[in-house]
């Protein structure tokens, strides 16, 4: 897995995943969360277009800081997700706790909302 | 060597000995007064001398086989000198000796002597044959035959001709000049032992030269057959063992200032030895470090040096010889050992070649030592945990040799340090294994085996982990008599973490039951009670089927799970059913109320419901395909007619034959309800 992170303009933060999000790669998107927080990036957008698969310790890693964002008026907006992953998130729930969007474009706008 | 006593003794047998040597060979039997028996009697006096170093010495001489006729030779030797001498003797005191008597004298000394060349001859073979080769006993061999042979011209008349005489003298020389060669034994001797050789061929020379004299004053009678000084067995037999003891005498002087290298080598293939069973035996590594620092002490010749132990930095001075600990602070100072060892830690050795240098440049310090040369001994991970320090009291004083041979020491403690951590970890390793394999039978035994039968409906489950133990959890609980809880779940993860949860599920879900609670209220109950005790990045997914055979309903929730399949016996139908919720301890909050999802199903008799965690459906084939949803369905509506534990059985072979061969990534549980 690679995480590439960009911060965009109006201090968004973007997080484009790419590959497997399993147990091993958790680790190291656990870190790149960390950081974001421990820089007071509270918004942040998951560019989920080249992410194939997550599995359930994956997910854990956005549900450990769900309640980190929530509490500084932030969240994550997913979007760009492919079915597969979009049905794990469906079943576990997630769909309607995470923000799932079809493009960067409804992201931005569902942050800027927010904000 | 040989103390002083014995040393007296042997140097008064070596005096004679010179003594007579020269005498006989300058004056021959020209001069009157040096009788036949004066010469023997001195040259028996010799012999005793020399015998006498060797008593004692206790005779320690190596080799057994070749000790045993040594004696038996000298008493020979000594026998027949004496015989001779006798009637010589007997003459000059006055008394007359009777013809008959004489006759017999003169026998049996010539027997004796002819005796003691025989056992000459065995001797040297015996030492021929030290580290034999064939050719040397087809040239020993050789040489028999060609003493036959003479012994055959000697005896009878027949064959004695001169050209046969002169062919077999040739012939014998050219046998004897290689077989005197094979001094083979020398190299391996001791330098002490060298020395008692060399009274061994001077003794053996003493008795040639009393031979010799025998020969050339009056020829001997051996059993009425006269041996002429030109006898060729006898000549042949001289002139072997003179050969022989003269090569043997030079080698042995010559090597005599050389065996102390052969006797530093064989020390230092023993030390190897010694060290490799130190290093078995000594329990402790400072014991094992002694010891090897007093062998490479030893083996350098060093003067003085110390060995220290390092814990954590802080070096120790285990022991040390003739040098004091001020001295070792000094020279630690001075050639900053500590830094170097810190600098370039992957060095074996560290070698100043002339420390006076060192210290007139630094401090002005006067050092008795000249060289030094400093081991590190390394433990795991490349730690520092002793140095070994050798001096010696003149410049450049350790030659390759010495370097490499301490170097090679080192290595080994520190192979055996290694070894000894290996082990450790082996230990390790294998009480962990012992740990998870108790871990995998309690997370079996928290796993419902058997589930007991009853009148409303047939329970059938199967679980396996992805490792030793596993997140998936099954369960049932009889809330009433005509009410059954059954919830399977699976701990996000996988492994001993995992397994844990899973094991606080258990417990959450086994007291809620106590208080008979609705679908919706344990799952919020559980939900609560696991966000206190989850971290925060586990979460668990569960499916909650409450079976109310009063009512024969089914209410169910699902928060988070692979949706159950359903089948309608009255429809024969199987499919998902569908229901929202989400999995516990992801919201951790009382808002968690807003996603639980109860439904209800009515229930008649030969329903199959069928619950299974993801990896029954994640698990993939080879080719990567995955086991999935539709196949599943599939399969168990193929065996819905079934038992329950029937159902279970087929629909489990059918994923294990999909996936057969591949590794198992993910646990998988699955459980049969079929009502009856």
């Amino acid at each position: 897995m690679i995480v590439e992170k960009r911060v965009q303009e109006g201090g968004l933060l973007k997080l484009a995943i790419k590959g497997d999000l399993d147990a091993s790669s958790a680790i190291e998107m656990d870190e790149v969360i960390k950081s974001a927080l421990g820089e007071s990036q509270f918004n942040i957008l998951v560019d989920c277009k080249q992410l194939n698969y997550i599995s359930s310790a994956g997910l854990g890693v956005f549900i450990s800081y769900l309640e980190d964002f929530k509490n500084n008026h932030g969240g994550f907006v997913f979007f760009d997700m492919n079915e597969n992953v979009y049905n794990v998130f469906k079943l576990l729930g997630l769909h309607n706790i995470f923000s799932i969007v079809g493009n960067e474009g409804d992201a931005k706008k569902i942050l800027f909302n927010e904000n | 060597m040989i103390d002083q006593i014995t040393g007296r003794w042997a140097i008064s047998g070596i005096g004679i000995y010179l003594a007579l040597a020269i005498t006989i060979l300058f004056f021959g039997t020209t001069e009157k007064w040096l009788t036949n028996a004066l010469i023997q009697l001195l040259l028996s006096s010799s012999l005793i001398c020399f015998y006498y170093t060797f008593y004692k010495q206790g005779l320690q001489y190596p080799d057994r086989a070749i000790e045993k006729p040594f004696s038996k030779l000298i008493g020979f030797i000594l026998a027949s000198f004496i015989l001779t001498a006798l009637p010589e003797l007997l003459q000059l005191l006055g008394w007359v000796i009777k013809p008959w008597l004489a006759k017999i004298l003169e026998l049996v000394s010539g027997f004796s002597l002819v005796l003691s060349i025989a056992f000459a001859l065995h001797y040297y073979s015996l030492l021929i044959h030290r580290k034999k080769t064939i050719h040397v006993i087809r040239l020993w061999n050789a040489f028999l035959v060609l003493l036959g042979l003479a012994l055959l011209v000697e005896v009878i008349p027949f064959f004695n001709f001169p050209f046969f005489r002169e062919l077999i003298w040739w012939s014998g020389l050219f046998l004897i000049v290689p077989l005197s060669l094979q001094i083979k034994w020398i190299a391996l001797l001791k330098s002490d032992e060298k020395w008692l050789s060399v009274f061994y061929l001077l003794a053996l020379n003493c008795m040639f030269l009393g031979i010799l004299r025998a020969l050339f004053s009056n020829n001997l009678i051996v059993f009425g057959l006269e041996f002429a000084p030109n006898n060729l067995v006898l000549l042949l037999c001289l002139m072997f063992i003179s050969l022989y003891s003269i090569f043997g005498l030079l080698a042995l002087i010559f090597t005599i200032p050389v065996s102390s290298v052969i006797e530093d080598q064989k020390a230092e293939i023993l030390s190897y030895q010694e060290i490799s069973d130190v290093l078995y035996r000594q329990n402790t590594l400072e014991s094992a470090l002694s010891r090897v620092f007093e062998l490479a002490f030893k083996n350098t010749q060093s003067d003085a040096g110390w060995l220290m132990q390092y814990s954590s930095k802080n070096g120790k001075t285990l022991s040390s010889t003739s040098i004091t600990e001020e001295e070792i602070r000094q020279i630690t100072e001075l050639v900053r050992i500590e830094e170097l060892l810190a600098i370039e830690p992957e060095r074996g050795y560290y070698y100043f070649n002339d420390l006076a240098r060192q210290a007139e440049n630094n401090s002005g310090v006067n050092l008795p030592f000249k060289s030094l040369l400093v081991l590190p001994i390394y433990g795991k991970k490349g730690a520092l945990k002793a140095t070994i320090a050798l001096l010696k009291s003149f410049i450049s004083g350790y030659d390759n040799d010495m370097i490499s041979l301490s170097r090679s020491y080192a290595e080994q403690v520190q192979f055996a340090v290694e070894k000894a951590h290996l082990m450790e970890q082996t230990i390790q390793d294998a009480r962990f294994k012992e740990e998870i394999e108790i871990a995998t039978k309690v997370q079996e035994a928290l796993m419902p085996a058997n589930f007991p039968s009853n009148q409303f409906c047939e329970i059938a489950a199967v679980n396996i982990t992805a490792k030793e133990v596993g997140g998936d959890y099954y369960d049932y609980c009889f809330i009433d008599d005509s009410r059954i809880a059954v919830v399977i779940g699976d701990v996000s993860g996988k492994g001993a973490s995992a397994a844990f949860h899973m094991a606080q599920m258990k417990g959450i879900f086994q007291s809620l039951m106590q208080l008979c609670l609705p679908a919706d209220d344990f799952l919020i109950m559980a939900n609560q009670a696991l966000s206190k005790c989850l971290e925060k990045n586990i979460f668990i997914t569960l499916t909650y089927a409450d079976f109310n055979f009063d009512e024969d309903i089914l209410t169910y929730s699902r928060a988070g799970h692979c949706p159950m399949i359903y089948y309608s016996s009255r429809q024969k139908e199987a499919q998902f059913m569908a229901g929202d919720g989400l999995g516990l301890g992801i919201i951790r909050n009382s808002s968690y109320v807003n996603h639980v999802d109860t439904r209800v199903i009515d229930l008649i008799r030969d329903d199959v419901i069928l619950l299974y965690t993801d990896g029954l459906v994640e698990g993939r084939r080879q080719n990567e395909e995955e086991y999935g949803y539709t196949r599943l369905l599939n399969s168990f509506l193929s065996h819905t007619e079934k038992t329950a534990e029937e159902i279970k059985d087929a629909v489990f072979q059918d994923f294990l034959l999909f996936t057969e061969g591949s590794e198992r990534h993910d646990d998988t549980a699955l459980m049969i309800i079929k009502i009856k």
